[in-house]
């Protein structure tokens, strides 16, 4: 089974997320914040994480930064799904080394889904 | 002839004699053939010979050159044919061969009614050509002498003429330096009064911006200040120095280090931002040089700018519209996520509990979003001035009674407290203002107070100054960090100074800015009067008295 970690602290969204992927028959774990997130990153190694931006306590990027820093989580594919969408954080994302870039409000689960699961076959 | 004694010739012959003897003439007695019979001893010295070699000799042969023997014997023979006697020159030979000329005078002697001889006496022409001569030399040197002394004296009078001319334009130009001297001292005097009026006017200017300004010397020395300096930085010194301003500043910048980066580069030097306190300034040393084209500086200026405001306004333009539509989007991404999954996982897959969390976040997302639309539409209205406050007149005791009855049982849930403490004089003030929106703001602080505070619990309390009533809030929550203090009434504004880090809270980030156009609305004044991160904050707004003309 796969297993992907979900960075995320609107609560609403988070409990959806968990669901979704729990029932496309991912192994879930969550985080509620930037350093949490983190820290479960670095002790679980997902196959795959989804991360948020705006966060308390350590911003999306930072996570970001950190993972990629980190020998051990370095190749592990990051995607950022956020509500931010201006061409400047996207592109700062892409700089940070995000594999993907998905904007919450454009994007329905089955995307959410297809798009994960790309990244897990490549 | 005239008729003589004999005894008065004998005693003038005697007397002639001894005179031809003794003068410096030359006499000479000769017979009528020509026979030296005297010749005085002056002819002789001018001649070279002795007497005994010329008595009884041939004076032609003798004494007259060959060139006029003839001529001369001619004219002595003419002397015995007339009776009188008469004179003529002509040159006799000296012993050396050399000439005199001679000029004659010529006597014939008679001796028994017989012309015997001649005496003659003859003057030298020579020696008086000569004499004339020398005179005229001298003369001529005389001329010389004349001539040069003239030339000095003439040269003498040169300088004195040109020594007092220098006297005189030695004493001119004095006169002329006397009156540079007044003239550049008068000038000096207009010039430091105009420099003291440019002070002036430069100093009020200078203190008339809102910038800290100060003027150091090269060692970091003060020179010159301006009073917006003290007041960004809350100090009064005295003088002012890099040293100083490095002392105060220290926590946030090394004022130190950037001087002396500016004066070793000769560049300026920009900290385009750091906290100070609680608020955000800049530093900017620029180095002062003599001239534009000169590398030799002699001091620096030093800005320090107060830039929290400006930073307040760029932050909220540029982060209005980003928070806004990520507020806006996050809970309508929760609801439509959740209603894809009813969708596509229907009942049966979904366990109850599933159900009801999903049912429950469609729930708290619209109603989120239903308050954050209400926030959005409230703002809009303040802010356009639209809202419509109701005057009335009440005691502020049972509006904090009736909103702390409200959040008991929240307070209880997080194991708080919220004591409201009374105070007498208040409880009896009349306050004129809209009860709802008054409600609406405590709820607003008291919210916030809950919502950060996870021991210990809230105090309101309220006080009467002058016409005003002042309600506070403090907690024991987590407090807000320096930065964003000045903050904290800005639209959107939470309390993390980085827009990509956000609270739990799910607010919209409203709630303040809300609260303080609706209580500057009404009259009054919120402000954070203190705040200390994990100790606590203290909000306050005033609301005015009622007066008795106003019922």
């Amino acid at each position: 089974m796969n297993k992907i970690l979900i960075i995320e602290d609107d609560i609403s969204m988070l409990n959806m997320y968990e669901k979704l992927f729990t029932y496309e028959g991912f192994t879930v774990s969550i985080a509620e914040d930037g350093e949490k997130g983190t820290q479960k990153a670095i002790e679980t190694l997902p196959d795959i994480v989804l991360l948020d931006i705006m966060m308390p306590k350590k911003s999306g990027f930072q996570v970001l930064e950190d993972l990629k820093k980190e020998e051990k989580t370095k190749n592990i594919p990051i995607i950022l799904l956020t509500n931010l969408s201006s061409e400047s954080v996207i592109s700062e994302a892409y700089a940070l080394g995000a594999a993907g870039y998905l904007v919450k409000s454009q994007t329905p689960n089955d995307e959410i889904v297809a798009e994960v699961k790309k990244y897990l076959k490549s | 002839m005239i008729q003589i004694e004999n005894k008065t010739k004998d005693l003038i012959n005697e007397g002639m004699f001894s005179l031809s003897e003794s003068m410096d003439l030359l006499v000479v007695g000769l017979r009528r053939d020509g026979e030296i019979f005297y010749i005085n001893p002056y002819l002789c010295k001018v001649t070279g010979y002795t007497r005994e070699e010329l008595i009884t000799k041939n004076w032609f042969k003798v004494f007259v050159p060959d060139r006029s023997i003839e001529n001369v014997q001619k004219a002595f023979e003419s002397l015995f044919v007339s009776t009188t006697h008469k004179d003529y020159i002509n040159a006799i030979k000296t012993k050396t061969g050399g000439e005199l000329e001679v000029d004659w005078n010529n006597t014939t002697i008679i001796e028994d009614d017989e012309l015997v001889g001649t005496i003659s006496i003859g003057v030298e022409i020579v020696p008086r050509n000569k004499i004339f001569n020398r005179l005229k030399e001298v003369k001529q040197e005389y001329a010389q002498h004349e001539k040069e002394l003239e030339d000095k004296n003439n040269f003498l009078e040169d300088s004195k003429r040109a020594m007092l001319n220098l006297l005189e334009d030695s004493k001119k130009l004095e006169e002329e330096l006397l009156l540079e001297k007044h003239s550049v001292e008068k000038r000096i005097l207009e010039r430091t009064k105009e420099l003291r009026e440019e002070q002036a006017k430069l100093l009020a200017a200078i203190n008339s911006v809102p910038l800290g300004f100060m003027v150091a010397d090269p060692k970091g020395r003060g020179i010159l200040n301006n009073n917006s300096l003290e007041t960004i930085l809350g100090k009064t010194e005295k003088t002012w120095s890099v040293e100083k301003l490095d002392r105060i500043l220290k926590e946030s910048v090394s004022v130190n280090t950037s001087f002396e980066t500016c004066l070793k580069d000769k560049k300026p030097v920009e900290i385009k931002e750091f906290l100070f306190n609680t608020k955000y300034l800049s530093l900017y040393i620029a180095p002062i040089f003599i001239s534009p084209l000169s590398d030799e500086f002699i001091g620096a200026i030093i800005l320090i700018s107060d830039i929290t405001e400006a930073k307040a306004v760029e932050r909220s333009k540029e982060e209005f519209i980003t928070i806004a539509s990520h507020e806006l989007r996050t809970p309508l991404s929760a609801i439509r996520g959740n209603v894809e999954l009813l969708k596509k996982y229907p009942e049966g897959n979904i366990n109850s509990n599933d159900y009801k969390e999903i049912v429950t976040d469609i729930h708290e997302s619209t109603v989120r979003l239903i308050d954050l639309v209400n926030d959005f539409l409230k703002t809009s209205k303040l802010e356009q001035g639209k809202m419509d406050f109701t005057k009335e007149v009440f005691t502020i005791d049972k509006v904090i009674q009736d909103t702390c009855k409200e959040f008991q049982q929240q307070i209880n849930k997080k194991g708080l407290y919220l004591n409201y403490q009374p105070d007498e004089v208040v409880s009896k003030t009349e306050v004129l203002a809209d009860v709802e929106r008054v409600r609406e703001v405590l709820i607003n602080l008291i919210g916030n107070s809950l919502k950060f505070t996870d021991k210990g619990g809230i105090n309101v309390s309220v006080s009467k100054e002058q016409n005003f009533i002042k309600v506070s809030v403090s907690d024991t929550g987590k407090g807000i960090p320096k930065q964003t203090q000045s903050l904290v009434f800005r639209k959107f504004q939470q309390t993390n100074s980085n827009i990509l880090i956000r609270d739990y809270s799910q607010g919209s980030g409203l709630g303040l800015y809300i609260s303080k156009l609706i209580v500057e609305g009404m009259g009054g004044k919120i402000q954070l009067e203190r705040s200390k991160e994990n100790i606590g904050s203290t909000f306050s707004f005033t609301l005015p008295v009622c007066t008795q003309n106003q019922v």
